[in-house]
């Protein structure tokens, strides 16, 4: 959107200045002491985002007691869990949600436990 | 300073925060390596020129700088509405402010007379730290600076027909590069060619007036 205004010669050196920042924000090439920063600085924010989801939920919210994890899925290693995992969540389109975005981050045990709650042929 | 990694996210007496879900969920899947870097990069060239001003600028400046422009959204203390523009359009509209004030800043430090041309006495850290918020009024000194970066500026990309239409639009008062190629009349394509060259002659400004200074 165009300023009303007329912008002076030091809001114009200004502009000038954003619009140069810009091109190499998009074409420079980052280090990889860059990327490392980076990394840290997305799991400090990873961090944040979990606090803010977990503040969602009510204080005086039902804690339901999850249920035992199938005999069945002990025989799972963590890749075929993570496989399974893929193929319930394919398959069921978009009936199925759950909250992790990065399953690197659960034990082999909270896979089971996830599996055991998406997975229908595996309920009683 | 502290290290910008180590650096508690948390700090003290910060307002309770509680976006929706629908608003972390826009957070989470745009907040990317890929834009963090470009955040760092961004902050990193409008800051380059401060530390010749009196202000270092030094990289764990520009990593806070940009940590913080994520971690104040995360708690609210900056406001982005993910409906009205991208996370990444947010996080560098912030640093774009930002790092007007700390070039502001770094100028008020500054007590010389901003004549480039006519007295060799700065270089482009004057001209990036002379740029004053747009609220206060610059003085007569930096207006007269800035149009004189401007000429020259102009008169480097005289042969550059598009270069001189970006700098006219901008002149103009255009700001978004849609508008800026609308009032330019450059297809999107020759707007981002035409800011390349205009980045290379910044440096090359710059460059120059380096040299002035030593010989």
């Amino acid at each position: 959107m165009t300023k009303k205004h007329k912008p002076n010669a030091v809001e114009i050196l200004e502009e000038v200045s954003h619009q140069a920042a810009l091109h190499e924000a998009k074409h420079g090439k980052s280090t990889a002491e860059d990327r490392a920063w980076s990394r840290q600085l997305g799991e400090t924010i990873e961090a944040r985002l979990a606090e803010l989801r977990r503040n969602l939920t009510p204080d005086d919210a039902p804690t339901e007691k999850a249920a035992p994890i199938p005999k069945s899925l002990f025989a799972l290693g963590r890749d075929a869990l993570l496989t399974r995992i893929a193929e319930v969540t394919r398959a069921m389109g978009g009936t199925v949600q759950y909250a992790h975005r990065n399953l690197k981050g659960l034990s082999d045990d909270d896979l089971r436990l996830l599996l055991a709650t998406i997975d229908p042929t595996l309920r009683d | 300073m502290p290290n910008a990694m180590t650096m508690p996210i948390e700090k003290e007496m910060r307002p309770q925060f509680t976006p929706d879900e629908a608003w972390i969920d826009a957070f989470a899947t745009q907040n990317t390596s890929e834009l963090r870097e470009l955040a760092k990069r961004y902050a990193a060239r409008r800051l380059r020129r401060v530390g010749a001003s009196g202000t270092p600028a030094d990289e764990l400046d520009v990593r806070a700088l940009v940590q913080d422009a994520f971690t104040d959204t995360l708690f609210g203390e900056v406001v982005w509405d993910p409906v009205k523009k991208s996370l990444e359009q947010h996080v560098l509209d912030t640093l774009k402010y930002r790092t007007r004030d700390v070039r502001k800043r770094a100028r008020r430090f500054k007590h010389e007379r901003i004549d480039v041309f006519a007295e060799d006495s700065a270089t482009m850290a004057d001209v990036e730290s002379s740029l004053r918020c747009g609220q206060e009024m610059p003085s007569t000194d930096e207006l007269l600076f800035a149009e004189q970066v401007i000429a020259r500026l102009r008169e480097l990309a005289a042969h550059d027909e598009h270069v001189s239409r970006l700098i006219d639009a901008i002149a103009e008062g255009a700001t978004e590069p849609a508008d800026i190629a609308a009032v330019g009349k450059l297809t999107a394509k020759q707007y981002r060619n035409a800011r390349e060259r205009l980045d290379r002659l910044v440096k090359n400004l710059d460059n120059e007036l380096c040299k002035r200074l030593r010989s």
